[in-house]
């Protein structure tokens, strides 16, 4: 998607290169489903 | 012992109740036809007695109306339906597009949230867009500092999802406790990229002028809205065959065919071809009659859902019965004018139309919104006579 409102998490990595390679396997899960709600309630909100 | 004998009746139960959707959603014929009622969350809170306002901003209260409507009312999916309107988080933004009645209806106005001058801004960035212009003008807490906004923003989303959650946790316990099939209800909602635009960006007088005023940016907004749409549709997992994207559709019937063939039609086909190639089938809810448009039904995915207010379920039968499936047809307007024995007959005459060869499901027309609106008794004896005729 071109919007500054939405980050892949390789978007999110390029950003964050402190982000610790051991974490990240378990990091994923949690930081992308919080991107993933956030989508689908502001859809929600114009459906 | 008893418990478990009852345990494992439950199970047996959602087993068999699954199995006749996977039959016929894998094109099968199954042991009987399932059965999908849709009634609605009004529809139950009525029912039980409740005040609509109170149990909606209280859900503590929903285990108690649902169940009085699981106990009641034959079905093979829950029949306790998900709350879409849940008035906590439109409070909470001060929403103008769904605003709760003195009734405690929650009544939907007509809004627009993009201005027409604004379509190149949707077209260049849908989702910038939506979160810079169209929510602070359709949602009136967002429109303020960045600081105010943040915070109204956390705690509707926190509100959203609070509700969702408490709601999916009932219905999941009640379908475990009657024995209701896993498969064959509504798991996601998205809609057609011009209904999208149509619906609340636009609005529906917006949008018809529109076509004729600015036929190319509505066509290019459309086609900006699709991505939107088809990860709208698509499940945070893996999806399977026997989920679905809900996609009721809205404004097909009110524009002329040419005005579909370019606006509607082209997107729309887009986003359900994508999502089946994806691995995720779509049920449409086909609103109004679309018997003008059955050739272009046809040409969608294989074994794509199709639940019809209106039109000739002859015709659909025909021409649609053999590729995809079909439900709905079931007018509940004669669950209130009709006798028993009528309504009846009507069931029968429907099934007879439709069953042949799998690939239906029983359900209503359109969701029950009032229990005053239907004849309970009627309402009861359908559902019952075809969980015991409607066998293969």
């Amino acid at each position: 998607m071109n919007t500054k409102y939405y980050r892949t998490w390789e978007e999110y990595k390029a950003e964050h290169p402190e982000i610790d390679e051991r974490l990240e396997g378990v990091m994923v899960p949690k930081m992308q489903s919080y991107e993933e709600m956030m989508f689908g309630f502001v859809m929600m909100l114009l459906m | 012992m008893k418990d478990m004998a009852a345990t494992l009746d439950r199970t047996a139960l959602a087993e068999e109740r699954t199995q006749l959707f996977k039959d016929v959603f894998d094109g099968k014929i199954p042991k009987r036809v399932p059965i999908s009622p849709s009634l609605t969350i009004e529809f139950a809170i009525q029912y039980a007695g409740k005040n609509l306002a109170d149990v909606q901003w209280n859900h503590l209260l929903l285990e108690e109306v649902y169940e009085k409507v699981c106990q009641d009312f034959i079905s093979d999916t829950n029949p306790a339906a998900m709350n879409l309107r849940n008035p906590v988080h439109y409070k909470l933004l001060g929403a103008r597009n769904f605003v709760m009645s003195s009734s405690g209806f929650m009544q939907h106005p007509e809004v627009h949230g993009l201005e027409a001058e604004e379509y190149d801004e949707f077209i260049a960035s849908p989702y910038d867009c939506i979160m810079e212009r169209i929510l602070p003008r359709i949602y009136t807490e967002l429109d303020t500092n960045p600081a105010q906004r943040a915070i109204v923003f956390a705690k509707a989303f926190k509100a959203y999802y609070d509700e969702l959650f408490t709601a999916l946790g009932v219905i999941g316990k009640l379908t475990e406790k009657y024995g209701y099939a896993s498969i064959g209800g509504i798991e996601l909602l998205t809609e057609a990229p011009f209904d999208f635009v149509a619906d609340q960006l636009r609005g529906f007088k917006g949008i018809t002028g529109d076509i004729r005023r600015y036929p190319d940016k509505v066509e290019a907004a459309c086609e900006a809205a699709l991505p939107l749409m088809i990860k709208q549709g698509m499940p945070p997992y893996p999806p399977t065959k026997y989920g679905a994207a809900f996609i009721p559709l809205h404004m097909a019937p009110y524009i002329r065919p040419k005005d579909f063939e370019r606006f509607y039609w082209p997107t729309f086909k887009k986003l359900v071809d994508e999502l089946a190639a994806k691995g995720q089938p779509s049920m449409l809810f086909v609103e109004h009659d679309w018997m003008r448009y059955i050739d272009y039904l046809y040409e969608l995915p294989e074994n794509t859902r199709m639940w019809f207010e209106y039109g000739d379920p002859k015709l659909v039968k025909e021409k649609l019965g053999k590729k995809h499936i079909i439900s709905g047809f079931y007018p509940i307007t004669l669950l209130k004018t009709g006798t028993k024995q009528q309504c009846i007959d009507k069931a029968k005459e429907l099934i007879d139309i439709l069953a042949p060869g799998g690939r239906y499901y029983f359900g209503f027309d359109k969701g029950i919104i009032t229990a005053d609106s239907v004849d309970l008794g009627n309402l009861q004896a359908v559902l019952e006579y075809v969980a015991e005729n409607a066998h293969y």
